[in-house]
């Protein structure tokens, strides 16, 4: 198992040179394409699952006090090759009325924590006083990951009537909403005193962005099951059954999340830039290979299996809805093409590449991308160690303002087409709420805020500073270090930073205005679940959507068991008469 | 309170937010504060001791008073040297990098320790810096040099007593930077008894054993302070209405 210091400082891979080329940035940073993403092989979850069954991790159960309405505390102690820690929840009554997935709630149906290091009764204690208290609690960097969930309101108490019953759950109403809880918040990285990255950042374990906090939800998805297997045992001893183990990993965990991602997107471009690029060089290495009949065959299996799930996803916003029926034509089509063509000696999944590119819908294409890239773990697996970057930026004070205005033209053309005079480019503003500093949305000129607006809007700030720099140049001349320009114009040193580091990276910026009238926060919010592992995307607006993770991933029981790492988008399971 | 790194950052930069710092500035003077923090050397603190006149802003502008190839005598305009402090660093490194070695002077400005933490980011970037300037803390002069190699993430600091009290460098609260990708200043670890007597001396194993230190156990921030901070940032903020419960967040949106 790998630890230590190759983790988020790991020296990036060479620079791709393989016969397919990377996809440019204006094809590939465009939000709309963006906001279509699927996950792949090395999202969080992906990466999370093989990290914990290839170093079979210990978890045990060491405390289960929960009281027939499954109140109470549950500790998972969990052993790697590398730290012990412990998974720590605290499970309380909510009144319906106070249930809800905003960020702006206070009170949730358990909150829990992953921390490091044992914990006794006085640590448990501690932990009682602040972690069902979320963000009015405090915690100290012992604490990895700060969480809570509410229970789905449609699934939880069905599910725990048909164990009583001695039913399984039914899975078509499994393979509508797929989990029992929803996590409205999962934190880590220094939040409310837990430990800041950088602790972790060295691990083996959990060093890579965001696998502390996905291995903090699968084990959630693990005491749901036991939950409600508790609660139907307590109901009625003498008739409920346990849930059946494919019904077990057919549950998931799902989330909701809302405009609180924007601002994590912008302001962590480098983050952004890394996650894609490591995508896209697993598409380009895979695209490269010669095809084989066994590859073939094995593409079209994930092109049914990812039909069926898709099949088996229900969402009630109109325009996912269009796009995941698309989507299903559009795969029985790739399955036609494909089963036609004779795989050797051709660039077959580059001329399927090419073919989506030209007949189907984003949706496809990029779902079809990320199924090319499952053939090849051997090509792709190693790139998970890379999805890490360092957010700070450093000036470079003696670049020339000819330089830099060459930088603007050369890497954000698209920010200097957004037509700023036309209102609708400035329509929206961000800005924070002083209700929870919860980000928001709002209409310039309809509502209160836009003078302390977020500084999310790239575009229009790039586009100021590239008309700044031009004046100065005409007065001062090209050669002039940028940082007599700052001198003068110090409010523009966070964008002229910015636009020196990310025009030296692949694929920069998201290119959008996060001002315009027509844009839709919920392809930004898409791009990054995407990066963590999430189907079944459903929105609940243009604004907010719910989410199911890890559906189909292995159980606790089965770490140590021979592992596949071919689980993501599973089949609603045929349980015959056991769900009747 | 115990707080986190990543909670002192995020608060310091909204609070500067809050005081008018521009984009790019407020980001800059938050890791000011937090890097003289997290080395042990009180930047909260210092912010502390500035506060009241950073919120009585707007901040005059640094203004050049004389300018060659290689030297730049800048008026601070009174200000704690989070206002555009970075910028003056930025310009002597760029100067350096053009000519080889540059010396900025900045007067009239206060709270030059908290420019530590810059000069470590510069240094980072291939160039070797000092720092040179004499605070007085009646009766006593304290003068204060930090040294930083090229590549190199720790300063070191050096504290002398001097016993000029009619100093011009003490009376107009200047700080002195000097900058060369080439080479280096060394300290002088045994200075001139009749001239000047060694305090204390921070070397880049000091910084570097309370930074880790602040990772396994966070940073303790008074109260009082934080609030203040919280008070500050919270002008970012936008009062909540219904409207923008519903329709900002999304729930209600369409």
């Amino acid at each position: 198992m790998r630890t230590g210091a190759h983790q988020a400082d790991a020296v990036h891979p060479e620079p791709h040179v393989g016969p397919v080329a990377l996809r440019p940035a204006s094809e590939v940073m465009d939000l709309e394409r963006l906001g279509r993403l699927h996950a792949c092989r090395i999202s969080f979850i992906r990466t999370c699952v093989r990290k914990m069954m290839r170093g079979r991790w210990q978890i045990q159960c060491r405390r289960f006090d929960l009281d027939r309405d499954g109140y109470g505390t549950v500790i998972y102690r969990v052993r790697t090759t590398e730290y012990t820690y412990n998974f720590v929840l605290f499970s309380q009554y909510l009144d319906d009325s106070q249930r809800s997935d905003r960020v702006i709630a206070s009170a949730w149906d358990c909150a829990f924590a992953l921390v490091q290091g044992d914990v006794d009764e006085e640590r448990l204690e501690q932990l009682r006083q602040n972690i069902p208290k979320q963000e009015a609690g405090r915690c100290d960097p012992s604490v990895i990951v700060l969480s809570r969930a509410n229970r789905s309101v449609r699934n939880f108490d069905s599910v725990v009537q048909a164990l009583s019953e001695g039913r399984q759950p039914d899975p078509e109403q499994i393979a509508k909403v797929g989990y029992l809880y929803r996590t409205t918040a999962v934190y880590g990285n220094g939040k409310f005193g837990i430990a800041d990255y950088p602790k972790i950042r060295n691990w083996g374990d959990f060093g890579l962005p965001f696998s502390a906090q996905m291995f903090t939800v699968y084990l959630l998805r693990h005491f749901s099951i036991r939950q409600v297997e508790h609660i139907a045992r307590c109901r009625a001893p003498d008739t409920a059954v346990a849930m059946d183990e494919r019904m077990q990993r057919y549950m998931g965990i799902g989330n909701s999340t809302g405009l609180g991602m924007a601002p994590f997107l912008i302001n962590h471009p480098r983050l952004i830039n890394q996650w894609v690029l490591m995508r896209e060089t697993a598409l380009a290495r895979c695209l490269a290979e010669a095809a084989t009949d066994e590859r073939k065959q094995r593409l079209l299996q994930l092109l049914e299996r990812a039909a069926r799930y898709t099949r088996e996803t229900w969402v009630d916003d109109e325009r996912q809805a269009r796009e995941n029926e698309c989507l299903i034509a559009n795969l029985e089509q790739a399955r036609a093409w494909l089963q036609q063509q004779e795989p050797s000696g051709r660039d077959l999944w580059r001329e399927l590449s090419d073919h989506a590119r030209t007949q189907w819908s984003i949706e496809t294409q990029e779902l079809l991308h990320s199924l090319i890239i499952e053939l090849y773990p051997e090509q792709v697996d190693e790139l998970e160690r890379y999805m890490g970057a360092s957010e700070q930026y450093d000036l470079v004070p003696d670049m020339s303002v000819d330089e830099c205005i060459a930088r603007i033209e050369r890497a954000y053309d698209w920010a200097l087409a957004v037509d700023f005079e036309d209102p609708d480019r400035e329509y929206f503003f961000w800005y924070r709420s002083a209700e929870k500093e919860e980000p928001r949305l709002g209409v310039r000129g309809d509502e209160p805020g836009a003078d302390r607006e977020m500084p999310l809007d790239v575009a229009r700030r790039t586009r100021r500073c590239y008309d700044r720099l031009a004046d100065y140049r005409a007065r001062s001349g090209g050669g002039t270090a940028v940082v007599e320009f700052l001198l003068e114009h110090p409010e523009l040193k966070g964008i002229v930073r910015r636009i020196q580091a990310m025009s030296e990276t692949t694929y920069g910026e998201i290119r959008a205005n996060l001002l315009g009238r027509e844009m839709l926060p919920m392809h930004l919010l898409r791009c990054k679940l995407s990066f963590f592992g999430v189907s079944k995307f459903d929105p609940r607006s243009s604004r907010w959507v719910r989410i199911t993770l890890f559906q189909g991933a292995p159980l606790v029981d089965e770490i140590g068991e021979p592992f596949v790492d071919d689980w993501f988008m599973p089949g609603m399971p045929d349980l015959g008469e056991a769900s009747v | 309170m115990r707080v986190s790194h990543n909670e002192l950052t995020g608060l310091c930069r909204r609070a500067f937010e809050g005081l008018g710092f521009p984009s790019g500035e407020h980001d800059d003077a938050a890791d000011m504060v937090v890097w003289l923090e997290q080395h042990g050397l009180h930047g909260v603190d210092q912010l502390r001791r500035g506060l009241d006149h950073l919120a009585g802003g707007p901040y005059a502008r640094m203004e050049k008073r004389f300018e060659d190839s290689s030297v730049v005598v800048i008026d601070g305009g009174g200000n704690s040297v989070l206002v555009s402090g970075s910028l003056a660093v930025d310009l002597v490194y760029a100067k350096a990098r053009r000519k080889g070695l540059a010396v900025v002077k900045i007067q009239n400005c206060y709270n030059r320790r908290l420019m530590l933490g810059y000069l470590a980011r510069c240094a980072r970037r291939g160039m070797n810096l000092l720092a040179f300037w004499r605070d007085s803390e009646e009766p006593v002069v304290v003068e204060q040099v930090v040294s930083i190699r090229a590549h190199e993430e720790f300063p070191t600091l050096l504290l002398y007593q001097i016993d000029d009290h009619d100093d011009t460098l003490t009376r107009n609260r200047s700080v002195t930077l000097v900058a060369s990708p080439h080479f280096s200043m060394l300290q002088a670890l045994h200075p001139d008894p009749e001239e000047a007597t060694l305090l204390e001396v921070l070397g880049p194993e000091d910084f570097e054993k309370q930074s880790q230190l602040v990772w396994e156990q966070g940073m303790e921030v008074d109260d009082d302070v934080w609030l203040r901070l919280k008070e500050l940032s919270g002008r970012t903020l936008v009062e909540e209405s219904e409207q923008s419960r519903l329709r900002g967040a999304g729930e209600g949106a369409e």
